[in-house]
């Protein structure tokens, strides 16, 4: 198999999204993803980007299908749940015994109904919110791993503005891992067809690094922010105003501005 | 710092799109787990919720709606059956589904022997009777939405150079591989390996709403 890098397997993520990979380039990228190591877990968020891009290209033209074919599939599902519930040991058992187990799982059924209704919706309720919360702390995870991940090669910026609305925004950026973070408070909601965007001022020049929105209470969390090889050169952090999607430079005064440091 | 700063033009831009799960990730995952434990209703919600994408896929690739109809049907089944390898960390349950539909719709034509399509039908080339048929107009809030996302693609899509976008078209529609790809084009390998790379890039770009906001 091959032995590509880590940068090597990154570029090839795009195509492996697509399946346009070779078998030796594939094989590759599923060993990578599989390894466990830090540079897996990251294959596999770009990956994942990757894999929505391809999912929205691909969905341009939603067609409904003719009701008949979710009949023939809610048909074909209660098929196997009853070929699944057939092919079970009981069905060894003497038929005259399976009647009466069944009459009497019938009477229990029928007096236990509405209490097995009631169990069954708050079961459901009960795993929609226990999904929902493993999701959170996934989502958590990515917040806290880089910085927690970052040891000795933590950068933070702490930028601050002039107005008195008392608007924030920290970016850790993760050194070794090339990876950051950026939370903001306390910052209205950009108008209509406007964004903010974050800049790198390095050597002097911009670069940005995220463009985003925050929430109508005023918080914005950007995690997996893709930042330099090195912190190297990068003096300052800044926050402008922008269209919608971001500008090639800054078109707006900063607002917000504050020192990188370690 | 102000005025020197709005002057300059950086010497490049790096692409951030973070991984953050929003709340209809949230439900289509909690309907995922319903899915695992033997819920009908659940996969029916998920049915109502993704079959039109599904379908949109299958008869762009199979280029018949009989034939993507039984797409859809199988690959609902699949999602039915392997509800329980669903992992949340790896995919949104809308990506799971789509690739499991092109994998059977790309499985039917090759079973088909259908000859390979060189180029691409354009967003606005779809079959015909497919959309006409089967357009979504028994509900308003499906077409606006639907409306909206076909323009915000086709204008992705139209960004895009003509060659690049046949390139990542031909992967995803027609299941070729990059080095197929080249010799359907008679184009370096090199040159299409960069055409789908700088594509993705840029469609990354342009289909996340404000940049850095999940896919979802």
């Amino acid at each position: 198999m091959k032995q590509l890098t880590h940068e090597q397997l990154l570029e090839l993520l795009p195509a492996y999204a697509l399946g346009a990979l070779d078998a030796e380039e594939k094989a590759a990228i599923d060993s990578a993803l599989r390894s466990g190591s830090p540079e897996g877990a990251e294959l596999q968020r770009e990956l994942r980007v990757f894999e929505e891009v391809a999912t929205k290209m691909a969905s341009a033209n939603p067609v409904v299908p003719s009701a008949g074919v979710k009949e023939r599939l809610l048909s074909r599902v209660a098929a196997t749940k009853h070929v699944n519930l057939a092919a079970t040991p009981q069905r060894s058992r003497s038929r005259s015994w399976l009647i009466t187990a069944l009459a009497a799982s019938l009477v229990l059924a029928a007096g236990l109904g509405r209490y097995a209704f009631r169990l069954r919706e708050a079961l459901l309720q009960r795993e929609a919110t226990l999904t929902a919360t493993a999701a959170r702390l996934v989502q958590r995870e990515g917040t806290l791993n880089p910085i927690l991940e970052a040891e000795g090669s933590l950068r933070v910026a702490r930028l601050s503005g002039p107005d008195t609305s008392g608007a924030g925004l920290t970016l850790f950026w993760n050194e070794k891992q090339h990876r950051g973070v950026v939370h903001a408070f306390r910052l209205r909601p950009a108008p209509q067809g406007r964004s903010y965007q974050l800049w790198l001022i390095k050597d002097g020049k911009p670069v940005s690094v995220s463009v985003f929105n925050s929430d109508p209470d005023g918080h914005a969390l950007v995690q997996n922010l893709a930042l330099p090889e090195s912190a190297t050169g990068t003096s300052l952090v800044a926050l402008t105003e922008e269209p919608a999607g971001g500008s090639p430079g800054p078109t707006t005064t900063p607002f917000l501005t504050g020192p990188l440091a370690k | 710092m102000t005025a020197s700063l709005t002057q300059l033009q950086p010497e490049r831009y790096l692409r951030v799109v973070p991984t953050i799960l929003v709340a209809g990730e949230v439900q289509d995952v909690a309907l995922v787990a319903a899915v695992r434990n033997g819920d009908e209703r659940a996969l029916s919600l998920l049915y109502d919720r993704y079959a039109p994408v599904v379908m949109g896929v299958a008869v762009r690739i199979v280029g018949d709606v009989t034939t993507a109809e039984t797409v859809v049907l199988d690959t609902f089944t699949q999602a039915w059956q392997d509800a329980k390898r669903y992992d949340a960390g790896r995919a949104s349950v809308v990506s799971w589904l789509v690739m499991m539909a092109r994998s059977r719709a790309l499985d039917a034509v090759r079973a088909s022997a259908r000859q390979a399509r060189v180029g691409s039908l354009a967003v606005e080339e779809a079959p015909d009777e497919a959309l006409a048929a089967r357009d979504l107009s028994s509900n308003p809030g499906q077409v606006v939405e639907a409306n909206e996302r076909r323009s915000a693609i086709a204008d992705a899509l139209g960004a895009l150079p003509e060659p690049q976008r046949v390139a990542v078209e031909l992967a995803f529609f027609e299941g070729l591989s990059q080095t197929e790809i080249a010799e359907r084009l008679s184009e370096p390998l090199g040159t299409i390996k960069t055409r789908i790379r700088l594509a993705m890039a840029k469609l990354r770009q342009l289909l996340s709403p404000h940049g850095d906001e999940a896919l979802a």
